[in-house]
């Protein structure tokens, strides 16, 4: 028998009324953007305004902003060349950009555990860097206390990306392409042992809301959905599944909830492969991590209802990849 | 009685083989499958340790006017020489070049499924460096070089003369084979729900396998069901403005129906697609031949 989830209805609001309630709302967006031929972690107020750099590296390439639960780190991609030979790693900093230390080499898709005390991320398949965010082997916790690293003890975990550890600490959510028995599919893997469920959700780079009863993810090129997370410490499936924010030309990805759950930013685009177009870019689909192609970043409420706002302005500046930051964090 | 029961069986046998042999049973004889006599080709294999086989230069009825629209008319087409794989490339293939596998059924003897053309195209590029040879594709719009030395995918008319191997009928493999479709090809009926390891069915008269069945077959060519209609007698290579490439041969999901080799289907290319599926797509490789090998393909023909 299906329980049906009470939901809290929220009236549709207009772009100007959303914009207000965002310049109102005390949390910050942080988000990879490439300026002066690099890539850079940006923060803005969640309207958009007040954008600055937290990082302003030469040669460094920094990407994948993910913001502790507690609001006092972050973690993200860095990307840096040697002799033409990219390198993608793991780091660690500070909220406010500072005290930086690298914590995996050649690995990627960091997400955070729910009480902020460790990273969860993959290594990448092969001894050689490839752009296609699929391609890693493992599940790997960097414990931010003792700097230490754990395997995870499922030693068949191969092809995973966006990752994400849902509030109840016993589940990583992350898409699975080609791996694990699986052709394409959004998987719960659980935390301390080999259980792997099938969420039967329909496409791709899912994202959990902080309590821990929402997912959001892209449905497909065109469409962010959001659904009722349902989780026991043995079980794991979705319910009421609903369209958040669709696009008929623009390619909808990286959804992510605000810290009360209210919102969601994600990016917008146009789709379609990139050529790498200056330091630190690669030649992919343009949603990939690394390729720069005119893209912004949007909010919306998180039932989907209203109009969307668009919080950064210049597409040139190849805007992706938002991820809230708690209000904890602000001096 | 059970040796009159006998020797009556032994003797509609004699004569059925006679008759066959002499032209009078109109039994739809098809190279596409192996029992037919081996036909003039010649094996190599290249420095990555996988089997080719060289095929020599000729004409053949390319389509058909009793399938689907796109497949008529039928019309002549000549191809010169190549070489092209015996078996579809597989996952330890992929697993050599350190390409990332997308396949969901996993095993290093299995055909690589769940393949992008751009990145079949991409392997192809790969695996001619580690051969010293020169890459066909550039790698933003994947425009073919053809006169490059190495390996690319085959044009729609070199994958339809090589799974016909010599064969004038468009015959489904199931209507030419009866019963025994299921040691030819592996489809639906037989499949498991998943691919077999390459090479596990028997070859057509050219000693290729899984022609028909196992993994649909990606083409360089891009996709245009009119294209019958005005195609080039000689070599003719589809090219043209397209999101879809030509997709030949069935698949391990496929119905004896779509087992026939002038069957063609068209899909995106995957160039936008970062999530792209499809567990019945696979390919094979083919190149151009090298500066000895016409002579061992002539070697051959004498025989």
């Amino acid at each position: 028998m299906v329980v049906p989830i009470l939901t809290v209805l929220t009236p549709a609001v207009s772009g100007e009324d959303l914009q207000q309630q965002l310049k109102q709302y005390p949390h910050k967006v942080v988000f990879e953007s490439y300026d002066e031929d690099n890539w850079e972690l940006c923060v803005m107020n969640a309207d958009g305004t007040g954008r600055k750099k937290l990082t302003n590296t030469k040669d460094f390439h920094e990407l994948y902003p993910q913001v502790s639960p507690d609001g006092t780190k972050i973690c993200f991609l860095g990307d840096t060349y040697k002799d033409g030979v990219a390198n993608r790693s793991v780091y660690l900093m500070n909220a406010d950009g500072s005290d930086r230390i690298k914590i995996a080499d050649s690995s990627r898709q960091p997400c955070w555990s729910p009480d902020s005390s460790k990273i969860a991320f993959v290594k990448q398949e092969f001894s050689k860097f490839n752009i296609a965010d699929y391609v890693s082997k493992g599940m790997y916790f960097y414990d931010v206390k003792s700097k230490q690293t754990s395997a995870h003890p499922n030693s068949k975990i191969h092809h995973l990306y966006n990752l994400t550890w849902a509030a109840d600490g016993n589940w990583i959510l992350s898409t699975v392409h080609g791996g694990m028995g699986f052709g394409h599919a959004i998987i719960a893997i659980e935390v301390a042992g080999d259980k792997v469920i099938d969420l039967k959700m329909s496409g791709c780079r899912p994202c959990t809301s902080p309590d821990g009863k929402q997912v959001t993810w892209s449905r497909n090129d065109h469409t962010v959905c959001a659904a009722d997370l349902i989780l026991t410490p043995t079980s794991a499936r979705v319910d009421n599944i609903r369209v958040v924010a669709q696009s008929k030309k623009q390619h909808l990805y990286h959804p992510d909830f605000s810290p009360t759950g209210e919102f969601i930013t994600y990016s917008s685009g146009p789709g379609g492969r990139v050529a790498a177009n200056g330091p630190g870019t690669y030649t992919q689909v343009a949603e990939m991590i690394g390729v720069r192609g005119p893209w912004n970043i949007y909010a919306k409420q998180a039932d989907g209802k209203g109009e969307a706002v668009r919080l950064t302005q210049d597409e040139k500046l190849a805007n992706k990849e938002s991820e809230w930051l708690p209000l904890k964090s602000q001096k | 009685m059970a040796s009159l029961k006998i020797s009556k069986v032994v003797a509609v046998f004699v004569v059925l083989n006679a008759a066959f042999w002499m032209g009078c049973v109109t039994e739809t004889v098809d190279n596409s499958i192996a029992d037919a006599p081996k036909l003039d080709s010649v094996e190599v294999v290249s420095k990555s340790d996988v089997a080719l086989v060289l095929i020599p230069a000729g004409e053949f009825p390319m389509g058909s006017d009793k399938g689907r629209p796109d497949e008529a008319p039928v019309h002549t087409v000549r191809v010169g020489a190549f070489a092209i794989d015996k078996f579809e490339v597989t996952q330890g293939q992929f697993a050599a070049v350190e390409m990332p596998d997308p396949s969901q059924f996993k095993n290093a003897d299995r055909p690589v499924e769940q393949i992008r053309w751009i990145n079949a195209a991409e392997f192809c590029n790969a695996r001619s460096l580690a051969e010293g040879l020169e890459p066909c594709y550039e790698e933003v719009e994947f425009k073919c070089d053809f006169e490059a030395s190495g390996y690319r995918l085959p044009t729609e008319a070199e994958w339809e003369y090589a799974a016909r191997a010599g064969s004038r009928e468009d015959a489904a493999l199931a209507a030419a084979t009866g019963t025994k479709v299921g040691s030819y090809a592996c489809y639906a009926g037989n499949s498991n729900q998943k691919t077999d390891p390459v090479g596990k069915k028997k070859p057509n008269a050219w000693g290729l396998h899984d022609m028909l069945g196992n993994v649909s077959e990606w083409c360089q060519d891009v996709y245009d069901p009119a294209f019958y209609q005005s195609s080039p007698a000689e070599n003719p290579r589809g090219e043209g403005e397209s999101e879809k490439r030509v997709i030949r041969g069935g698949s391990w999901k496929s119905s004896t129906d779509d087992l026939r080799v002038t069957s063609r289907l068209g899909r995106t290319a995957g160039f936008s697609d970062a999530c792209f599926t499809g567990n019945t797509l696979g390919f094979r490789c083919v190149r151009k031949l090298k500066e000895e090998e016409p002579k061992k393909l002539d070697a051959a023909n004498t025989k």
